[in-house]
C-alpha cells in the first residue's frame, strides 16, 4: 500500500532528484519546451487556417432562380419545399422587384441608360432564393434535389470556390493530424531517451532499492513525478512563449493594414493551448519516465 | 526455518550452479557458506532473495515455498532479510543517515519511527558520530558498517552477507565480524558467503561447503578448509 509517508517521500525525492540531476533535468526541460513550442506553433497556425476555412464555408451559397410569371403563393410554396430539402441551413428570398429597385436605385443610379429599356413591368430579373448549406461537401447532391422542385428555372452554385475551400480545409486537417502524430512520436522518443539516460545514471540506486525490498511502484513513482514536474514546467514555459509571441504578432498584423483575414483571438486560443500543453507535457513526462525504467526494475 | 529441498539451479547458459542441494538452517544460526569461486555460494543467496529462481526443488522460508511466490511478492520477501554486499552498495550522494533512513522509507515507516530507530542502529555499528558524512568520506570498513546498519534497520530475522569482508583489511574485517556476531547473539540468523579462511577458522561457526553445486561438507564449529580446485 502507498501510505502518506511514502507519498511525501516520493514527492520530496522527485524534487531532490530534479536538483541533483540538474543538467539532465535541464536537458529534459529544454527538449519538452522545444517540442511543445513546435507543437504550439503548429496548433496556432492550424487553428487559424481552420477558422478561416470555416468563415469561407459560411460564404458558400447556392442561388435558386425561379421561372418568371409564377404566383406569390407558389414562390412561398417553393420556399417551403426548399426547407424540406436536407442540408439546407438557411434561405432568403430575393424578389425580382427588389432586385430591379436595387439595380435602379443603388447600382445604376445616375446611369439608368445602362440598364436599357427595361421597366419595372419588363423586369429582366428573376425571383430567387439565396440558400446557405449546412455541409458544403454535399453541394452537388443538394443542388440536384433542389432542381427537382417544380418552377425552378436554374440553380447557380459556386462549385469552384466550394471545391477550393473544401480542398484547403481537408489538406489542413490531414496535415495537422500527420504533424501532430509525428511531433508526438518525436517528443516521446527524445524524452524517453533523455529519461533513459537519467535512469541509466541512477541504475545503481534503483538496484539497491530493489535489494532492500522496494516495490516497483515505490521506485517508479519519484521518477514519474519528476517527469510530470519537468513536463508541467516545460508546458508553462512554452505556453508563456507562445502567448507572448501570438499577442505580439497579432498586434503587428492588425497594425500592418493587410489584416484581410480575421485571426482567432488570444482569449479563445489560450485555454485550448494551455490545456493541450499541460496534458501533453504530463503525458510525455509520465510515459517517457515509465517506459524507460522497465529494464532496470528487473532485478 | 530455511530449508532447501533438492534444489537444482541451471543458468540459461547451461552452467549447473546447484545440483540437488539439501540444506536446513534453524532460527538464530550463524552459517558460513564456503567454497571456491563459482562453486554456487552466491547462487544460494540469490535464490534466498529470489533474485534467481530454482530450476527444480523447493526453498521454504518459515514454511512458505518462496520459489512459488509471484514477482509482486518479492519485495515483501526481501524485507524479511537484510543484505550486505562485498562492494557495500551505498548511495554515494546521500549521507550515512540518509542511506540507513532510505531502507525504512521503503517499508513506509513514519518519520517518528525513523528518527527513533536510525540513531539506535548507527550506534550499534559505531557510526553515530558520522551520520552526516557522505560514503566517500568514510573508510571501507566504515562504509560496510553503514551497509550493515541499513540491512539491520528494519529488524530483519535473516541477514545475508555476500563476501562482506572481501574488500576490507584483516583488522577491519574482524571488526565487521564482531558486529555480525553481536547481531547473531540478538537472534538474527546470519548466512555469510565467504572466502576468508582466517575469519571462518576464528569464528567457529557452522560451515557449509559447496563444491560444483553440491553440499560436500556441513560441520558445526568447522574450519574453512576448502581445497583449491
Amino acid at each position: 500500500m502507498f501510505n502518506l509517508s511514502k507519498v511525501r517521500y516520493s514527492v520530496s525525492q522527485a524534487k531532490k532528484n530534479l536538483i541533483r540531476n540538474g543538467l539532465m533535468s535541464i536537458a529534459s526541460l529544454f527538449t519538452i519546451t522545444c517540442c511543445l513550442l513546435i507543437l504550439g506553433l503548429f496548433t496556432v497556425i492550424s487553428i487559424n487556417v481552420n477558422s478561416y476555412t470555416e468563415q469561407m464555408k459560411d460564404q458558400c451559397e447556392v442561388q435558386l432562380y425561379m421561372t418568371n410569371g409564377i404566383t406569390d403563393e407558389r414562390i412561398t410554396q417553393i420556399g417551403e419545399e426548399i426547407v424540406a430539402v436536407s442540408n439546407v441551413k438557411a434561405f432568403e428570398l430575393y424578389t425580382r422587384e427588389e432586385l430591379y429597385n436595387y439595380a435602379m436605385n443603388d447600382v445604376f443610379k445616375g446611369r439608368e441608360e445602362l440598364i436599357g429599356e427595361y421597366t419595372e413591368e419588363d423586369n429582366p430579373f428573376s425571383d430567387s432564393y439565396k440558400i446557405t448549406l449546412a455541409d458544403i461537401s454535399l453541394t452537388e447532391q443538394t443542388v440536384s434535389e433542389l432542381s427537382k422542385i417544380a418552377d425552378v428555372d436554374h440553380i447557380e452554385n459556386k462549385q469552384d470556390m466550394t471545391n477550393i475551400v473544401l480542398t484547403v480545409s481537408n489538406v489542413v486537417k490531414k496535415v495537422s493530424i500527420v504533424i501532430m502524430i509525428i511531433l508526438l512520436l518525436v517528443s516521446m522518443v527524445i524524452i524517453s531517451n533523455t529519461v533513459r539516460l537519467t535512469v541509466f545514471n541512477r541504475r545503481k540506486e534503483i538496484n539497491i532499492m530493489k535489494y532492500i525490498g522496494a516495490t516497483d511502484a515505490f521506485i517508479r513513482i519519484p521518477f514519474v513525478i519528476e517527469g510530470v514536474m519537468i513536463g508541467i514546467i516545460g508546458a508553462l514555459l512554452s505556453f508563456g512563449m507562445i502567448s507572448w509571441g501570438y499577442i505580439a504578432l497579432s498586434k503587428m498584423y492588425l497594425n500592418s493594414g493587410f489584416d484581410v483575414v480575421e485571426l482567432v483571438s488570444y482569449t479563445q486560443l489560450a485555454p485550448f493551448i494551455g490545456i493541450l500543453f499541460v496534458l501533453f507535457g504530463c503525458l510525455i513526462g509520465v510515459i517517457g519516465s515509465a517506459i524507460s525504467m522497465n529494464k532496470y526494475l528487473k532485478v | 526455518m530455511i530449508e532447501f529441498k533438492d534444489v537444482t539451479k541451471e543458468y540459461d547458459n547451461g552452467t549447473l550452479a546447484l545440483d540437488e542441494v539439501n540444506l536446513k538452517i534453524e532460527n538464530g544460526e550463524f552459517v558460513f557458506l564456503v567454497g571456491s569461486s563459482g562453486a554456487g555460494k552466491t547462487t544460494v543467496t540469490k535464490i534466498l532473495m529470489r533474485e534467481e529462481n530454482v530450476t527444480s526443488g523447493q526453498v521454504y522460508l518459515y514454511g512458505e515455498d518462496i520459489t512459488k511466490i509471484s514477482q509482486k511478492e518479492i519485495p515483501y520477501l526481501r524485507r524479511k532479510m537484510g543484505v550486505v554486499f562485498q562492494d557495500f552498495r551505498l548511495l554515494e550522494d546521500r549521507t550515512v543517515y540518509e542511506n540507513v533512513e532510505f531502507a525504512m522509507r521503503i517499508v513506509g515507516a513514519s518519520r517518528r519511527e525513523i528518527r527513533r530507530r536510525v540513531p539506535v542502529v548507527l550506534n550499534m555499528v559505531g557510526l553515530n558520530y558520522k551520520a552526516k558524512m557522505l560514503p566517500k568520506e568514510l573508510s571501507g570498513g566504515e562504509q560496510q558498517r553503514v551497509a550493515l546498519a541499513r540491512a539491520l534497520v528494519n529488524n530483519p530475522s535473516i541477514l545475508i552477507a555476500d563476501e562482506p569482508t572481501g574488500n576490507l583489511n584483516p583488522k577491519t574485517a574482524m571488526e565487521i565480524m564482531e558486529i555480525l556476531d553481536n547481531i547473531n547473539q540478538m537472534g538474527t540468523t546470519i548466512i555469510m558467503a565467504t572466502h576468508a579462511k582466517e575469519i571462518v577458522d576464528v569464528m567457529k561457526k557452522r560451515v557449509v561447503e559447496i563444491r560444483d553445486g553440491k553440499v560436500v561438507r556441513d560441520e558445526v564449529g568447522g574450519e574453512y578448509n576448502v581445497q583449491p580446485v
